[in-house]
């Protein structure tokens, strides 16, 4: 009998287990209760709480850097309402990426900000209704001068409306150089192509490398966002960025033209010998060794390459920084960076006024000349004080002036499907290991691109 | 007849009570989301939208384009040559160790060492001897005289997946040693001491009394090495992320991308149901070549 009983209970247990199990759907993902732009949150909440109440917004954050940057603004934040705490949860990057949604969606989770990439899931999640939209902030704290045009474009959903806003930049085509070295070989940081290439020439005759560049893991499409930027007229370059165009072929003269140029920096010695299988820690271990005289690397690199050097007990070198020439004359080239850092308001927050306020507030030039102070990051703000990223190290205030002097554009890399980017990354190892020639990466890229356009 | 099944009740319930917890987790944790995955795969979703029915719209995509001939070719490559490398050097290895070699205790446990790091360590290391400028490898073919043998190994279409493979051979060689170690040591002594009363050599104690006295175990081992190897993705994803040119992409690589990076898991779960067909179809098949699933009667 007690057998039975126990059996019995197994059973229901089983039941229960599977009923729980079958429970959870969509992964956990849960769509919130689209308070999109068409139906506002009903929760209006005043921005400042009744004196005496205490209110708490949950902040969805990415642990580093990220999480720095909400702390700074909490303190502001809390100075200006006492009343208010924050609460930041932090995130590992692979649960960003892969789960972003379902870390937004839950409703258990209950959060009122959130940082997030502009990628990934971002476009998916705005069209399901996951975020406010933040047109009102955009326009009365005028993002749009203090951004940039290309940048704030970025955020502006095919709906018209702005859900998020970038809170800080990166540049990715930085050339960071070996002082020492070129001090040493009385060798002058090239301005032209034509200089780049004799500068090469010389860096070889020496038994090093001119130019350490990542071409593996990932890291192709930074070859070519450097080549598409100093190759094409910026009619061309906003073509090529627009996932949606037809006019400009990937099979064109000015695509093939690019691989050619890239397999040409392979061929000649240009970049380090099979760069398809040397991803970025390689290239920085290549460059601060001191195989490579140069190194084509992000904004965020440059600190650190120097800081690692200065710790160096047989004595680093010292690090340069300038402009990746243009490959034409006529081409002035703008600086491709990655603006997709964004701040959002999720549309399940019950205090929709004061989670704007707390963006707000990140997006205030006080705010972001305090994270440039503090050595957190690069503000997105192009209106910050000089002195203000005086802080962030000699070589980011030189990457500064460039920005301000050359303008931004947005990366083709950040503007194109995950799939295109894949497309790209497949073609260029192709063409610089010779199993594609040229003109088949155009035709293979032009491909993917009918199929994804299809799609 | 109620008291029959009474009766049979109460003396099968107690083996039912000790199953039903094992059922119960494998119910939830590999039956429910196998039927979920079969599932989806008929459904064009995103992740965050509501699933759409589409019927084998993604079976078709899948079938209609190269990149999962692409990825299952490799797989397949990579499964054959893992497989072979690691059964035959563990087997050689455990065959050198059972004959008591000198130092067999040092090797024992020196190659067992490899199976006891994680996969990542192992690729993220490899990953910097194959580098083609200051790895290990080419440093080594350099100092010896042999330049002209470096190779772009992990960026170079033609070295990519032979590297990846090798590595892989590296790790696991020691877990099958290990494995037809121990069913060779089980081997009764009686045996081998009667053999060489009979005055056998060393090769045909090899061929006539240790491989067929361990067939069965090695039949194991093979089948275990075809699921390890078929459905492999970390070595992969870390050490090329399916490149260069593709040239590493297998199953599992494809369908990481599609889910996580390309946010399509109907597409995704379609890739896994072609995956759990496939493994399904080699292991009925070898099961049924190597008689394991027959009952062993002593």
């Amino acid at each position: 009998m007690k057998r039975n009983k126990l059996a019995s209970t197994l059973l229901v247990f089983l039941a229960l287990a599977m009923c729980a199990g079958c429970a959870v759907t969509n992964n956990g993902a849960a769509t919130p209760n689209a308070a999109s732009a068409e139906q506002p949150a009903e929760a209006a909440a005043s921005a400042v709480p009744a004196d005496g109440e205490k209110v708490t917004l949950r902040v969805a954050s990415l642990a580093g850097v990220t999480t720095d940057m909400f702390k700074l603004a909490k303190e502001a934040f809390i100075a200006e309402h006492p009343n208010v705490d924050i609460e930041i949860v932090e995130f590992d990057s692979s649960t960003y990426m892969e789960k972003g949604p379902q870390v937004f969606g839950a409703a258990e989770n209950n959060f009122d900000v959130a940082w997030y990439y502009r990628a990934f899931s971002w476009q998916d999640m705005c069209d399901a209704g996951y975020f406010l939209p933040l047109d009102d902030l955009y326009t009365s704290e005028d993002w749009f001068s203090a951004l940039g045009t290309p940048v704030t474009d970025l955020y502006k959903n095919a709906d018209g409306h702005y859900y998020s806003v970038c809170e800080s930049v990166v540049w990715i085509d930085n050339m960071y150089y070996n002082k020492d070295l070129m001090e040493k070989f009385g060798w002058s940081v090239p301005t032209t192509w034509d200089e780049f290439v004799a500068f090469s020439e010389a860096a070889q005759k020496e038994g090093l490398i001119p130019l350490a560049q990542a071409g593996g893991s990932g890291a192709q499409e930074w070859l070519m966002d450097i080549l598409l930027t100093r190759m094409f007229t910026p009619e061309e370059y906003q073509l090529a960025c627009d996932p949606t165009q037809t006019t400009l072929r990937y099979d064109s003269e000015q695509w093939i033209n690019a691989w050619k140029a890239a397999k040409e920096m392979q061929d000649s010695g240009m970049i380090e010998q099979g760069a398809s299988g040397v991803n970025t820690t390689d290239a920085q271990a290549l460059f601060l060794s001191g195989k490579a005289v140069m190194i084509a690397d992000g904004s965020w690199a440059g600190n650190v390459l120097q800081s690692t050097l200065d710790g160096d007990v047989n004595g680093g070198f010292k690090v340069g920084y300038a402009m990746i020439p243009a490959y034409n004359d006529s081409i002035v080239p703008k600086i491709p960076n990655y603006p997709c850092n964004c701040v959002m308001v999720l549309s399940t927050t019950k205090q929709p006024d004061l989670a704007k306020s707390f963006v707000q507030l990140i997006m205030s030039k006080s705010q972001q000349e305090a994270l440039a102070k503090a050595a957190i990051n690069n503000p997105a703000r192009t209106d910050v004080s000089a002195e203000s990223v005086s802080a962030l190290g000699e070589l980011t205030v030189s990457m500064y002036q460039d920005m301000v002097k050359y303008g931004v554009v947005p990366m083709w890399s950040v503007l194109m499907p995950q799939e295109m980017l894949d497309a790209m990354n497949t073609a260029c190892d192709g063409v610089l290991t010779g199993v594609m020639t040229p003109d088949e990466a155009g035709a293979y890229m032009q491909k993917k691109y009918e199929e994804v356009l299809a799609n | 007849m109620v008291v029959k099944r009474k009766r049979l009740l109460q003396e099968w319930g107690i083996g039912y009570a000790f199953v039903l917890p094992a059922v119960a987790l494998v119910g939830v944790f590999l039956v429910y989301p196998l039927i979920r995955s079969i599932y989806l795969s008929f459904f064009s979703w995103n992740g965050i939208s509501a699933p759409k029915f589409i019927g084998l719209v993604n079976y078709v995509k899948l079938f209609h384009g190269k990149e999962i001939w692409n990825a299952f070719l490799h797989t397949i490559l990579y499964t054959v040559c893992s497989v072979t490398g690691t059964v035959l050097i563990g087997l050689l290895i455990a065959l050198a160790i059972e004959r008591r070699i000198r130092g067999w205790r040092f090797y024992k446990f020196a190659l067992y060492i490899s199976v006891m790091l994680p996969v990542t360590v192992v690729a993220v290391l490899f990953a910097k001897f194959f580098e083609p400028n200051y790895g290990l490898f080419n440093a080594l073919l350099r100092s010896i005289g042999l330049e002209r043998f470096t190779q772009n190994w992990l960026g170079d279409p033609k070295t990519a997946l032979g590297s990846i493979i090798a590595v892989s051979v590296w790790q696991y060689s020691g877990f099958t040693m290990l494995l037809l170690l121990a069913a060779m040591e089980s081997i009764d002594p009686a045996v081998h001491e009667a053999a060489t009363i009979d005055g056998i050599n060393e090769r045909q104690r090899i061929f006539y009394i240790t491989l067929p006295c361990i067939k069965r175990p090695l039949f194991v081992v093979v089948m275990l090495q075809i699921i390890f190897s078929f459905k492999t993705f970390d070595i992969f994803w870390i050490m090329t992320g399916g490149g260069p040119a593709l040239k590493t992409e297998v199953l599992t690589t494809m369908l990481y991308r599609t889910a996580f990076s390309y946010g399509k898991y109907g597409l995704a779960s379609a890739i896994s149901v072609v995956m759990i067909l496939i493994i399904s179809l080699i292991s009925l098949y070898y099961l049924k070549k190597s008689k394991l699933g027959e009952q062993v009667v002593e």
